[in-house]
């Protein structure tokens, strides 16, 4: 091995290293220090994690509104083991902040944050901000309804803050209102400014670490003189001797943060591979039926708004967690005493007790918290087919029940006899199926044009249903609905229904209506608890999507959908 | 695990032990963790490249013998953007079920190149590569044949994959 030793003393004339290495690795960690004290070595390596995956998904990420969700749906989706890593990251950071949390709470009911280890402690808590601001502005960037709706609650809750609120969120937004800005700006927060923050004060707080050295577990009903000065030498001493008594922290406490480690990236990879992060839906600011909901570690401050209403709103949203975060950073200042054991400090101890279980309890009672929005979340190829009709400006010659042009036919009553073969056909080539048409030929892909067709089989009631549909619908529903004029009136009229709402929700509300909206006075018809089966169901939801209100719809109740309206001669 | 290390003898069996512990699980925790990352960054060598037909138009629209660039629009899929992107190949119909269709970059440098019509050859203005109508080298630098694009003809009209190939 007389390369490799010449090597390292190479770099030992030029660097020190085996100085540094001694320093850092064989330096002595006082008996007793047990496995609460592997978080810190948990959070440098989920740090480690996150900069490791947050690097690759940068490099298919596009920090813009009109590509952000598409190229997270492209990691997800078919990025080889893109799922994998934005699962690693995504559930990285839950991890983070739970471990980063559980520390501090560690450090405290230790008294770690006691003299000498006072910067060690101001540093964690800047550490713990720099954590949820990555948190909060990492979540924004998939671009999809939980990012936009609640980095919206986010910024307006920077709002509130007296007097420089309003300007606070201006330049948080980059604007009025969310937008290509916001986006740009949270993205360089995420991956340039907090990161580079985050690394200066790692290593600060790691130089302090290693400086004044792990703290030794607390001892109950510890003795020290009054005057401070003999006290802190005698604490600075009784370090010493406990130091001494020791193992080195390499390899002794290394191999127990190794197994943390180990156990920690293991539940992550499970996380990650069973519960891979949604991609949702993308971000639509007219979108009025979302419930916004923030990533848990923000859900005990959003529950804690709703105890306080109107004007006192500002106290929670504001006051309340800017005096929690000076009190943290004042806290070794504030309580300067030496005694360090919980049990010798009963009050700092029920202080941090209690606050702890409230944040625990606001955040199960926020979680548990009924939504109050009835939100379907829209078929995946429907919304593609809308994005892409949008795209592709259909509505400068085609409208949709009513609104847009009128060169072609209206998207949701025509063609209704034309299947999928038909439209695939027609979307590839339109003069083929309907000579004369005006429509040009578009050029589209297979997916693309599997995304119209599912887009206009939607618009005209989520397709074709069977013969059986209106017999049914009248069985089952006509007793509390009025349809086209026949039925009950303990429920809506639902002749009309197909403009309000989409089969999606039509088929998930038959099947549990208060899944949707709460005090539904209908019962669930899904098997076994009610009369039909999930195919019934679905017959029963496209046959109600297709009732429309429009004058032009003529489609007669007992009609099956075969025989509906003839406008298809100029489809196309 | 505490009581495997205090079984395990005196302390530089421990010391010995931990160390070849830490070692194998920080090795064990990397990899996993850049495995991911690997087949996450060489993606593209794994991605299979989308084949589009395209139809450049009738066959009777070209002249038999008359090199011509035709223009299309493609829209291609690139990673999580749709595109529709201007393309362009040079048709030779040499008979009515012979058409040759070449990719419209110099086989050289990539340079794109045109039909010279009184000297009867295909001239690169980069480097001065010359091919004849077949699109064999006649001249200059170029190391092979123009390359082609699949074609085939269905009922009278020419359709390409327009994914340059190289002549055998």
């Amino acid at each position: 091995m007389f390369t490799g030793r010449a090597l390292a003393d190479w770099f030992d004339e030029r660097i020190g290293t085996r100085a540094v290495g001694r320093a850092l690795f064989a330096r002595k960690i006082p008996r007793g220090v047990g496995w609460i004290y592997t978080l810190g070595s948990i959070s440098l390596f989920l740090f480690l994690v996150q900069a490791a995956t947050g690097a690759f998904l940068a490099m298919s990420y596009a920090p813009t509104p009109d590509h952000a969700f598409d190229s997270v749906r492209f990691i997800m989706e078919q990025a080889p083991m893109g799922a994998m890593v934005r699962g690693l990251h995504v559930w990285g950071a839950s991890a983070m902040v739970l471990v980063v949390s559980v520390h501090m709470l560690r450090t405290y009911l230790t008294g770690a944050y006691k003299y000498p280890r006072e910067a060690t402690w101001i540093s964690g808590v800047l550490l713990l901000l720099v954590v949820l601001g990555l948190g909060f502005t990492g979540y924004l960037l998939p671009w999809n309804e939980k990012a936009y709706w609640a980095t919206q609650v986010g910024t307006k809750i920077a709002e509130q803050a007296p007097f420089v609120g309003p300007a606070i969120a201006q330049v948080l937004r980059g604007g009025d209102d969310l937008g290509a800005q916001t986006l740009t700006r949270f993205y360089a927060f995420h991956v340039l400014l907090l990161p580079a923050v985050l690394l200066l004060l790692v290593g600060f707080h790691l130089f302090v670490v290693v400086r004044q050295g792990i703290s030794a577990p607390p001892i109950r009903g510890e003795q020290l003189p009054d005057d401070p000065v003999t006290a802190r030498r005698m604490v600075r001493e009784r370090y010493q001797d406990a130091k001494e008594a020791g193992d080195p922290f390499y390899p002794f406490s290394l191999a127990k943060d190794a197994i943390a480690i180990l156990v920690v990236f293991v539940v992550l990879l499970l996380l990650a591979w069973h519960s891979p992060p949604e991609v949702g839906d993308i971000a639509d600011p007219t979108e009025t039926s979302f419930n916004p909901r923030p990533e848990w570690y923000f859900l005990f401050l959003f529950q804690l708004l709703k105890y306080f209403p109107g004007s006192l709103e500002s106290v929670a949203a504001v006051v309340l967690p800017s005096l929690g975060i000076l009190a943290l950073l004042a806290l070794p200042l504030l309580d300067s005493r030496l005694r360090r054991h919980p049990l010798d400090r009963p009050l700092a101890t029920a202080a941090v007790v209690l606050t702890a279980v409230a944040i625990v309890w606001l955040t199960v009672a926020g979680a548990r918290s009924p939504l109050v929005s009835p939100y379907v979340p829209r078929p995946r190829l429907v919304d593609d087919g809308m994005r892409l009709a949008r795209e592709l400006h259909c509505a400068h010659c085609h409208s949709v029940r009513g609104q847009g042009g009128l060169v072609g036919p209206d998207l949701a009553l025509s063609m209704p006899a034309h299947d999928g073969a038909w439209m695939r056909i027609h979307f590839r080539n339109p003069q083929a199926v309907v000579p004369g048409s005006l429509m040009p030929p578009l050029g589209l892909g297979d997916a693309e044009i599997d995304a119209l067709i599912a887009y206009v089989d939607e618009l005209r009631g989520g397709g074709p249903y069977g013969d059986q549909a209106p017999r049914m619908t009248r069985r089952y529903c006509s007793e509390c609905h009025r349809i086209a004029g026949r039925g009950g009136d303990k429920g809506p009229d639902l002749s009309g229904i197909g403009d309000a709402r989409s089969r999606s929700f039509i088929h998930r509300y038959i099947e549990d209506p208060k899944s949707l909206i709460g005090n539904s006075q209908m019962p669930g018809f899904l098997a076994p608890d009610g009369p039909l089966t999930h195919a019934q169901i679905e017959d029963i939801a496209r046959y109600l999507a297709a009732q429309r209100a429009t004058p032009s719809q003529s489609r007669d109740v007992s009609e099956p959908s075969s025989s509906g309206s003839g406008s298809e001669t100029n489809g196309g | 695990m505490s009581e495997v290390i205090q079984g395990a003898g005196d302390s530089v069996d421990r010391r010995e032990w931990l160390a070849r512990c830490f070692w194998s699980i920080i090795t064990l925790v990397g990899l996993g963790l850049a495995a991911p990352l690997v087949g996450y960054f060489l993606g593209p060598l794994l991605r299979r490249r989308e084949t589009l037909r395209v139809r450049l138009g009738a066959v009777s629209d070209f002249q038999a013998n008359q090199p011509q660039k035709v223009e299309f629009v493609l829209r291609q899929r690139d990673g999580w953007v749709t595109e529709e992107g201007r393309h362009a190949a040079w048709v030779v119909k040499r008979s009515t079920d012979d058409v040759l269709v070449f990719d419209p970059r110099c086989t050289h440098l990539g340079c794109a190149y045109h039909w010279q019509v009184k000297e009867n050859r295909f001239l690169c203005p980069c480097h001065d590569g010359l091919y004849d109508i077949d699109g064999r080298v006649i001249g200059g630098p170029p190391p092979r044949p123009l390359d082609v694009y699949p074609a085939t003809i269905e009922g009278g009209e020419l359709f390409v994959v327009p994914l340059a190939q190289r002549r055998s």
